[in-house]
């Protein structure tokens, strides 16, 4: 990992899932291009946290790693994207949609609307497969199980809450056992309880080493669980590193992203000449810990 | 426009967002069938989804949406309506193809399109509700029916009578409407087929 | 009976049913599994659902034999009598109030405002009931009622989920049955949002001040967010189920397969209707 600030090099190790070179997308209906010149390297057993401003092209990027890009969604591009081994323009069709789960920010909308309880939306994925009815079951309530909504399997789809809804949504994907998992802001549109289930249950799959790409302009809650921060910017890479590597660099402070209250805190007081540790810390007891050293320093030592 | 002849070709019409139109399309059809009931109109407004698709996706799509309507409403709530899935998907494909020819790009072609689908509704409509439900429909334009049999018509120039004073008001509604719609909709979000035949 | 909610186990009982139902009372409404459906375990939810749909087109052709009521009548009579015994009397009441209006239209058109030449059967100052018009009412409510009566009780005794299956183990495109599952689906959700906006609308005086085509207008404005936001949904919910193997070639299967009977009775329905269409119309 090189330091703060400069693109991690592409180069296609044993362990990256998805390799961009020059990227340049531009979407059909769209005049200016939505990634530009992207050169990135995506690990797998790795939790990516991709951030950076609205409209920067996270979410373009989260769909070309989830095979959505450049079909069905239609856009012409310069460059490659490769991703499992499969360039995107020459892939045959499914093996990327089959083996990359997504999950999106709107927790309705990607429900398919078509099926009455939460059992036979994570059915539905399975039984597109052609799986035996006796796996279907199992897999489809071992997945709400292991989600958490055990309990909900009969329940509507419709009537599950925004948090419920999402977790349902990423069940779908573990149903289907795929081995990555592409998260665009799943916790955008979430109050307070149900963006706190979804992190939670984010970092179990991540501490069960899942390949985790997470788009989430916010970075609040998942700095702390991150291996890696890119920051996107009008369609081009501006930093990309260990988050407490790159939350060094002043530049992020910007108002581009939006960074949790501990890193600012420790940025402002860093600035005031407080120093609090060279790395900020990625929450809030890791803060209230450095600061409570900071005093423990200060007291003269009998 | 090459995606007009896909939309236009049954074989390439249907694509993965051409299947989820589709409920989308039955949704709105159902909306405004509700409104018009509980409402007491003597209108319909049951086929803007219809129409809707026609101008995003093509004819094929329309009349799948058309049919699927009156299918949906009649397997899960009134049986009746089965039939008149014939005059929903006729009004899908005559929209569908029009649009297709260039018909949403003035005023005077949107008025003519208005027409034929007045035209093939009454034309589709007529042999069912004469000969299947000797010439009622069991909503609001009973009344108009009534009124022309009562001045000693027959069946069919009653009902004949009653589509021609409520089905233009109905289809010009309809046009504008799903029209506005797609309107709201950011070109980005339109299907292929809707961006070339609405290319503003 | 469609009040009570039965726990979610999936099975492959023959029955049908599958985790489709609702756990837990509280937060279950019927309306939410599919407007029609009721919940049981009679002698008809445990027959194939294309067994009682193929059931239906003989049916309806012989209730248009002979020209009286007579016919549709006995064979409405039966289908009545038939729900009623297997406790689904509920079905029979659902049809019959949805022929109301209809019925109400044909007595009204036909008995009463049509002028007729024959003498009246009775009358009441301007208001003179036919009697040969009242029986031509009759005849055509019965002859729909029949078809009615049929289409309910076949649909009304199977999940749409189960039914969709059946017709994809048949070789019906599973993306035709996702249209309709989805769009059944939606009404319950579209008739809700109907009389919430009509609700919100009477509640702040709309209905009284305007005219029509201003009514017409606010209304419009008032849903025109909601369904330009399902257009917008659409490019989401398109990814969404390509990542779910909507496109994925080959063949589709069931949490819950139905168990494949009846096919020799289906076709012989079918059949069936053949020489009672030509009954009828020689009749
Ligand atoms: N389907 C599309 N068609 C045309 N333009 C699009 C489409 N999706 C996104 N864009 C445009 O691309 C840019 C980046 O979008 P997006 O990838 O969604 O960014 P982010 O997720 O970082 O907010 C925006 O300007 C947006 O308007
Ligand atoms: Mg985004």
């Amino acid at each position: 990992m090189s330091g703060a600030g400069l693109p991690e090099s592409a180069s296609l190790t044993a362990s990256t899932f998805a390799s961009f070179e020059e990227f340049t997308f531009t979407y059909d209906t769209a005049s200016e291009p939505t990634l530009t010149g992207l050169t990135l390297g995506l690990r797998a057993d790795q939790l990516t946290l991709i951030s950076g401003p609205s409209g920067g092209g996270k979410s373009t990027l989260a769909r070309v790693v989830a095979g959505f890009i450049p079909r069905p969604l239609g856009g012409s591009f310069e460059g490659t994207a490769r991703v499992l081994g499969h360039d995107v323009e020459s892939a045959p069709p499914h093996v990327l949609t089959e083996s990359v789960g997504v999950v999106f920010d709107n927790p309705f909308d990607q429900l398919t609307a078509a099926t009455s309880t939460a059992f036979d939306e994570v059915a539905y994925a399975l039984e597109n497969e052609g799986l035996p009815p006796d796996e279907i079951v199992a897999r489809a309530l071992e997945a709400l199980e292991s989600v958490g909504l055990a309990e909900m399997t009969g329940r509507h789809p419709r009537r599950l809450s925004g948090g419920q809804s999402q977790r349902l949504a990423i069940a779908c994907a573990l149903a289907q056992r795929k081995p990555i998992l592409v998260l665009d802001d799943p916790t955008s549109q979430l109050d307070p309880t149900g963006r706190e289930e979804v992190v939670s249950l984010v970092r179990t799959l991540r501490d069960a080493g899942t390949t985790v790409v997470l788009v989430a302009q916010d970075l609040g809650h998942w700095l702390e669980m991150a291996d890696r921060l890119v920051i996107l910017d009008e369609g081009r890479v501006t930093a990309d590193g260990h988050p407490a590597t790159l939350l060094t660099d002043p530049r992020l402070f910007d108002g581009t992203i939006l960074v949790p209250r501990c890193v600012a805190v420790w940025a402002d007081l860093r600035r005031r000449g407080i120093a609090l540790g060279d790395t900020p810390p990625l929450t809030t007891d890791q803060l209230v810990s450095s600061v409570r050293n900071l005093g423990r320093e200060r007291e003269p030592t009998p | 426009m090459s995606a007009i002849k896909d939309g236009l070709r049954f074989k390439t019409a249907f694509t993965t967002t051409a299947w989820v139109l589709i409920p989308v399309a039955i949704g709105i059809n159902l909306i405004g069938r509700f409104f018009t009931q509980t409402l007491n109109l003597p209108l319909f407004l049951d086929t803007i989804g219809t129409t809707m698709a026609a101008f995003l996706a093509g004819p094929w799509v329309a009349a799948v949406a058309g049919v699927l309507t009156n299918l949906v409403i009649g397997l899960t709530l009134e049986a009746t309506s089965i039939p008149f899935g014939i005059v929903n998907a006729a009004i899908g494909i005559v929209a569908g193809v029009m649009a297709a020819y260039g018909f949403l790009r003035s005023t005077g072609k949107i008025i003519v399109m208005m027409l034929c689908l007045t035209a093939i509704t009454i034309i589709t409509a007529m042999p069912l509700v004469v000969l299947v439900f000797e010439g009622v429909s069991g909503s609001g334009v009973d009344a108009v029916t009534g009124f022309f049999a009562a001045s000693g018509r027959n069946m069919v120039e009653s009902v004949l009578g009653q589509q021609l004073l409520t089905t233009p008001g109905d289809k010009v509604l309809t046009v504008l409407l799903a029209f506005a719609l797609i309107k709201g909709v950011p070109q980005r979000y339109r299907p292929p087929f809707g961006r070339e035949v609405i290319p503003f | 009976m469609a009040s009570r909610a039965r726990r979610v186990v999936p099975q492959t009982d023959q029955h049908g049913h599958t985790g489709v139902v609702e756990t837990d009372t509280a937060t279950w409404s019927p309306a939410r599994v599919a407007e029609l459906y009721e919940i049981g375990n009679t002698w008809l939810h445990r027959a194939h659902p294309l067994t009682k749909l193929a059931a239906v087109l003989p049916l309806s052709v012989a209730g248009f034999a002979g020209d009286t009521v007579l016919v549709p009548a006995i064979i409405l009579a039966a289908a009545v009598l038939t729900l009623v015994v297997s406790r689904l009397g509920i079905i029979a009441l659902k049809s019959l109030r949805l022929m109301a209006p209809m019925t109400f239209a044909l007595v009204v058109i036909h008995g009463i405002v049509r002028p007729y030449d024959s003498e009246p059967l009775v009358a009441w100052g301007p208001i003179s009931v036919n009697a040969g018009g009242l029986a031509l009412a009759g005849t055509t409510a019965a002859r729909i009622a029949v078809f009615v009566i049929a289409v309910t009780a076949a649909m009304a005794t199977v999940h749409p989920k189960i039914f969709a299956t059946a017709l994809i183990q048949r070789g019906v495109s599973h993306k035709l049955a996702y249209a309709y599952l989805a769009g059944a689906e939606l009404i319950p959700e579209m008739r809700l949002r109907a009389t919430q906006i009509l609700e919100a609308q009477q509640s702040r005086g709309f209905d009284t001040k305007g005219s029509l085509p201003r009514r017409l207008r606010t209304l419009f404005a008032l849903l025109k967010p909601l369904l330009v936001s399902s257009l917008i949904g659409v490019e989401m919910r398109t990814l969404a189920l390509e990542s779910r193997g909507f496109s994925l070639p080959g063949r589709r299967t069931a949490a819950v397969a139905v168990r494949e009977r009846g096919r020799l009775l289906q076709r012989s329905l079918l059949l069936a209707s053949i020489p009672l269409l030509v009954l009828a119309v020689i009749w």
